[in-house]
C-alpha cells in the first residue's frame, strides 16, 4: 500500500483501523473500581473475619451453619404465678442470628403491664430476668 | 504486564453479550415481587409494639403502621418494572432502598435472601441489564451488540462467594454430625444425618468453584438445582410460607447461573 498509492504510515494505519478490532476503553463511568473494592470488602473480607467469631451471623453467608435454639420469654407475675409468652405472638420471626437485648425485653413490659418481671433465654446463654418497673 | 494488571485491564474493558444478563433481570425481577407477599406478613408484625423490637439501627424511624400496603405495593410495582426493563434502574434502587430499610428497621427482618436480593439489583442496575428484552429497548428498536461485561462478572462472583462462605460457615462439629440438619428438615431423611451434612459442605464448595469450568459447568448446574429443590421439598414441608420463602431464595442463586452458561466475552 505504501509503495503503490505512496501513502504515509498514519494514513495506512487509519485506513487499517477499521479492520482491526479496536480495545474498548474502560468504563470509568460508574467506577467499576470502586465497586470491585467494595465487592471484595463486603463479599470477601468481611465474610471471612466473621467466621472466627460465633455462628450464625448475619451479613456472612452463614445459612442454616449451626444449630440454635429459638428464646423463650416467661412472665411473672404478681402473684409469683409464671406464664410462658408463646413465640408466635411475641416476636416478628425466629431467626439464629438475633441478639435479644435487656431494653428490648424491657419494652415488652409495656405490652405485659400484670409482669413484675420477664425471663429471657437466647442462644446458649443462661437465663436472663428483667424487672418491670 | 502481570497478572493481577492483566487481568484487571481484562476486568474494565471486557464486553459481553446482553441477553444473559437481561434474562436474569426477568427473574430476579420476579423473585422480587414474589417476596413482596413475604414483606405484607412479616412487617405489619415488625411494626406492631406489642411485638418484640430488636432494631439493627436505633435512630431509623419506624413507619407508621398505616403504610404497611403502600410499602409492600411499592416493593411489587419496583419488582415488576425491573422485570419488564421499564425504568429498570430507578426501579431497582428504590428497591435497594427498601430492601436496605428493612434490613436496617429489625433483626428480625433480615434474611439472606433479602440481602441476595438487594446485591443482585446492585449489579443490575450497575450493568446495562435493560439493554435488550426490555420495554425499553422495544421503544428503542435496537439493541446493542456488547455491553461492559465487569458487573455481570461482579454478580459472577458473588454467587460464588455465598457458596463459599455458606459451606466454610457448616465445618463446624454442630452441623458435621447431622444435629443441625436434623433439626430444620421436616421430612424423613433418606441417608443418615451426617452423610448428608457431609455432602451439603461438598455441593456447595463444589458449586464455587466448578461454575467457573467449563468441564464442570453442566453438572455443577444440575448440582445446584438439585440441592435447591430438595431444600425446598424438605425444609419448607413444615410450613408454606417456609417452602415459599426458599423457593424465592433458590430463584434468586439459581438465575445467575445463566451467565455462567452463556456468557461468552465478546472483547
Amino acid at each position: 500500500l505504501l509503495y503503490y498509492k505512496k501513502l504515509s504510515r498514519k494514513q495506512v494505519e487509519r485506513s487499517m483501523r477499521r479492520f482491526i478490532p479496536q480495545a474498548t476503553k474502560p468504563d470509568k463511568r460508574p467506577w467499576p473500581l470502586f465497586w470491585l473494592a467494595l465487592f471484595v470488602t463486603s463479599q470477601l473480607l468481611l465474610p471471612a473475619l466473621l467466621l472466627l467469631g460465633p455462628r450464625p451471623v448475619r451479613f456472612g453467608w452463614q445459612m442454616y451453619a449451626d444449630s440454635s435454639l429459638p428464646p423463650s420469654f416467661t412472665l411473672r407475675l404478681r402473684d409469683g404465678e409464671e406464664h410462658v409468652l408463646p413465640l408466635e405472638s411475641t416476636v416478628v420471626r425466629v431467626r439464629g442470628d438475633m441478639w435479644i437485648s435487656a431494653e428490648a425485653v424491657a419494652r415488652l413490659c409495656l405490652v405485659y403491664p400484670e409482669a413484675v418481671a420477664i425471663r429471657y433465654t437466647q442462644y446458649r446463654l443462661p437465663a436472663q430476668e428483667v424487672l418491670c418497673r | 504486564m502481570s497478572l493481577a494488571e492483566d487481568w484487571l485491564q481484562r476486568f474494565l474493558t471486557s464486553q459481553v453479550n446482553p441477553r444473559p444478563i437481561a434474562l436474569v433481570r426477568i427473574i430476579v425481577g420476579l423473585a422480587a415481587t414474589a417476596s413482596g407477599l413475604e414483606i405484607l406478613f412479616l412487617l405489619p408484625r415488625a411494626l406492631d409494639p406489642s411485638f418484640l423490637q430488636l432494631p439493627l439501627l436505633p435512630l431509623l424511624p419506624r413507619l407508621p403502621q398505616s403504610m404497611d400496603p403502600g410499602f409492600v405495593a411499592l416493593w411489587m410495582v419496583c419488582g415488576l418494572l425491573v422485570s419488564a426493563g421499564l425504568a429498570a434502574r430507578p426501579a431497582a434502587l428504590i428497591l435497594i432502598a427498601l430492601i436496605s430499610y428493612l434490613l436496617l428497621l429489625d433483626q428480625q427482618l433480615y434474611s439472606n435472601h433479602h440481602y441476595l436480593l438487594l446485591l443482585e439489583l446492585l449489579f443490575l442496575a450497575l450493568a446495562q441489564s435493560d439493554a435488550t428484552w426490555s420495554v425499553v429497548a422495544r421503544q428503542r428498536g435496537q439493541a446493542p451488540h456488547s455491553i461492559p461485561g465487569w458487573p455481570i462478572l461482579l454478580l459472577q462472583f458473588q454467587i460464588s462467594a455465598v457458596y463459599l462462605f455458606s459451606a466454610l460457615s457448616k465445618i463446624n462439629p454442630a452441623f458435621l454430625t447431622g444435629s443441625v440438619l436434623s433439626s430444620v428438615v421436616a421430612i424423613p431423611l433418606p441417608l443418615p444425618p451426617v452423610v448428608l451434612a457431609i455432602l451439603t459442605i461438598l455441593a456447595e464448595a463444589y458449586l464455587a468453584f466448578a461454575l467457573w469450568q467449563r468441564r464442570l459447568r453442566l453438572s455443577a448446574m444440575l448440582i445446584g438445582l438439585g440441592l435447591h429443590s430438595s431444600i425446598v421439598v424438605s425444609m419448607g414441608a413444615a410450613s408454606a410460607f417456609e417452602a415459599y420463602q426458599l423457593a424465592v431464595f433458590s430463584c434468586l442463586i439459581c438465575a445467575p447461573y445463566l451467565l455462567f452458561l452463556w456468557n461468552k466475552r465478546l472483547v
